[in-house]
């Protein structure tokens, strides 16, 4: 063979198919995790107490993780599952929660779980149904747990939020044309698509009062965000940028939207007032910044960090 | 220091763990086989084949050398200890990053320092991304924009860059080359479910070290990134230009009837 003699080597690294933080106002943001997991979509219960969020943490798992803000102990909300667990939502009342789960197919789907409700029985919850611009009370039976399952062997449902009157769950879900975001009721029944764009529509988050979601969507091409009533109606743009807007997340007081954006380089935080205006940027920091959260304060929110290549949790202040 | 490659690598497959575990199926001993065992086996092997070599010695030679070399992976001081990745500090094995992935980047740079001539890193043993059991292979017909933004995109960018400056601080990289790549890529549209297929007409692969010209970019698409606009670069080039950078000459490649006809990525030398 005719080779040379220098000394080399090849690594081949392959995709197998078959195979110094800061704040606007200069505070420093506070540090609450210090494993460097990768972390994502965190959530606040609890009244702001404790953080649920999905790490990347036992051996090729996901798994959804309580945080408590008080004393910084994690717990595995479900130690013995062992499919993926991402995407935690819990109704404002703390009553119910939802989850994203691998399935055996390759599949995601939606899991529902009754907190209130002992295992195997029902609860009744009193909502607020809106029909014809009126609003009614409306007494529902709640099962103890469910899940959505969408048709089709690839089929993946993302990101549920549920609506204040926990009345119904809107989530997204890989449905013809692209990923589309539609809304069950409280019992995973009555599906119905709230927007029919092409391309994909991801991270919904349900405002304050119910009556809007802001949302990320490719429809123009890039990834925006938008804006539209709770059925899906009158669509208005927010955004408009090159670069990926996502991750939307409401101020408690329904003002403002905070959300990730790469506009700057890398991904960072920004905040922005409920019509799309006054856009200001909330991290200053060259590795990523993503998957807001507003502490029911208003005044703070958490992001998933990166930071010297680990990944935590920070809370960040929030100018008002 | 690795040497040249002077034939077809013989692979030996690795399986590594997030957690640094390191397993060698292919020379596991059996239950029972202690190395004094083995050595007394193998002292009667080697009468018993005196015989043998004498008939059939040139096919002999091949098979005597793989079962030499497979001795010398289980007997050798350096190669035991090159597995063992509990020899790194815990800021460097968490620089690479707590994942399967990124434990076998480490595990592929500790076989490179001792002398390991050819590395490759697979991502994931499972193909699909969403099974239960998977550890987010790159068949991302389901879910991939999150997907890809919330996992591959971090764990690759960690993992990779913690691999190249490791090997640049130890003096390595001029003399390893790094490839990064899949065997193809996804359709720039997105399918019905809102991901992507399978797409071979147009993708990349990073290079890094190993004398390749750095801060390239090489070759352009369309804008929609579904076919190449001028001088595609085809797998074959890649090859060639692999064993090439591996000091590999034209004779030799072509004994290997693999890569007959392709040339070499010009940019890249």
């Amino acid at each position: 063979m005719g080779c040379s003699n220098t000394p080399f080597a090849v690594i081949l690294t392959t995709f197998c198919v078959c195979l110094g933080v800061g704040t606007v106002d200069g505070s420093e943001p506070r540090q609450l995790t210090f494993d460097g997991d990768l972390k994502l979509a965190p959530v606040f219960v609890d009244g702001g107490a404790a953080v649920v969020f999905s790490a990347h943490r036992h051996p090729n798992r996901v798994g959804l993780i309580r945080l408590n803000l008080k004393d910084g102990k994690q717990q595995l909300l479900y130690p013995s599952l062992t499919p993926h667990q991402y995407d935690a939502a819990f109704s404002a009342d703390g009553r119910f929660h939802c989850y994203v789960m691998s399935s055996i197919s390759p599949q995601l789907v939606l899991v529902f779980s009754n907190l209130a409700a002992a295992s195997g029985k029902q609860t009744i919850h009193r909502s607020r149904m809106k029909k014809d611009g009126t609003t009614e009370i409306v007494d529902q039976v709640v099962a103890s747990s469910w899940v959505f399952r969408a048709q089709g062997a690839r089929s993946t449902a993302r990101t549920p939020r549920f609506t204040p009157d926990n009345s119904r769950i809107v989530f997204t879900l890989s449905a013809p044309g692209g990923r589309q975001i539609v809304s069950v009721d409280i019992n995973g029944k009555d599906l119905k698509r709230l927007t029919r764009s092409a391309g994909i529509n991801c991270w919904p988050a349900i405002s304050p009062d119910g009556r809007k979601i802001a949302f990320s969507s490719s429809r123009n091409g890039a990834l925006d965000i938008y804006l539209m009533n709770i059925d899906g109606s009158g669509v208005a743009r927010l955004t408009h940028m090159p670069a990926r807007d996502i991750h939307t997340a409401w101020s408690p007081d329904g003002r403002r939207i905070a959300f990730t954006s790469a506009r700057d380089g890398n991904d960072e935080i920004y905040v922005m007032q409920a019509d799309g205006s006054d856009i200001r940027r909330i991290t200053h920091h060259p590795e990523r910044d993503h998957y807001p959260t507003w502490h029911p304060d208003g005044r703070h929110l958490i992001a998933a960090s990166e930071r010297d290549g680990r990944f935590d949790l920070y809370l960040f202040d929030v100018p008002n | 220091m690795g040497n040249a490659i002077r034939s077809v690598p013989r692979p030996l497959l690795v399986r590594c763990s997030k957690s640094s575990q390191v397993s060698l199926p292919a020379l596991e001993l059996l239950e029972g086989i202690t190395p004094a065992r083995l050595t007394g086996r193998r002292s009667l092997l080697n009468e018993l084949d005196n015989d043998q070599r004498r008939i059939v010695r040139s096919e002999y030679k091949k098979w005597h050398d793989l079962r030499k070399q497979a001795y010398a992976l289980l007997n050798s001081a350096d190669t035991i200890k090159a597995f063992d990745l509990s020899g790194e500090s815990e800021k460097t094995r968490a620089a690479y990053g707590q994942t399967t992935f990124g434990q076998s980047c480490l595990l592929g740079r500790r076989l490179v320092e001792v002398g390991v001539p050819y590395v490759q890193v697979n991502w994931s043993q499972y193909a699909e991304v969403l099974y239960t059991i998977s550890d987010y292979g790159w068949d991302t017909h389901a879910d991939n924009f999150e997907l890809l933004m919330d996992f591959h995109g971090p764990l690759l960018d960690r993992t990779l860059s913690a691999l190249l400056d490791d090997l640049e601080q130890r003096e390595l990289l001029d003399t390893t080359l790094v490839v990064c790549m899949g065997e193809f890529g996804r359709t720039p549209k997105i399918n019905e479910i809102g991901s992507r297929d399978h797409w071979h007409k147009c993708y990349f692969s990073i290079w890094a070290g190993g004398g390749v010209q750095p801060g390239r970019v090489i070759g352009e698409s369309d804008p929609r990134g579904e076919f190449p606009l001028v001088d595609p670069v085809t797998p074959a080039m890649v090859g060639t230009t692999i064993l090439e950078l591996a000091g590999m000459n034209v004779p030799a490649r072509s004994a290997l009837q693999v890569l007959e006809g392709a040339r070499l990525i010009d940019g890249l030398l």
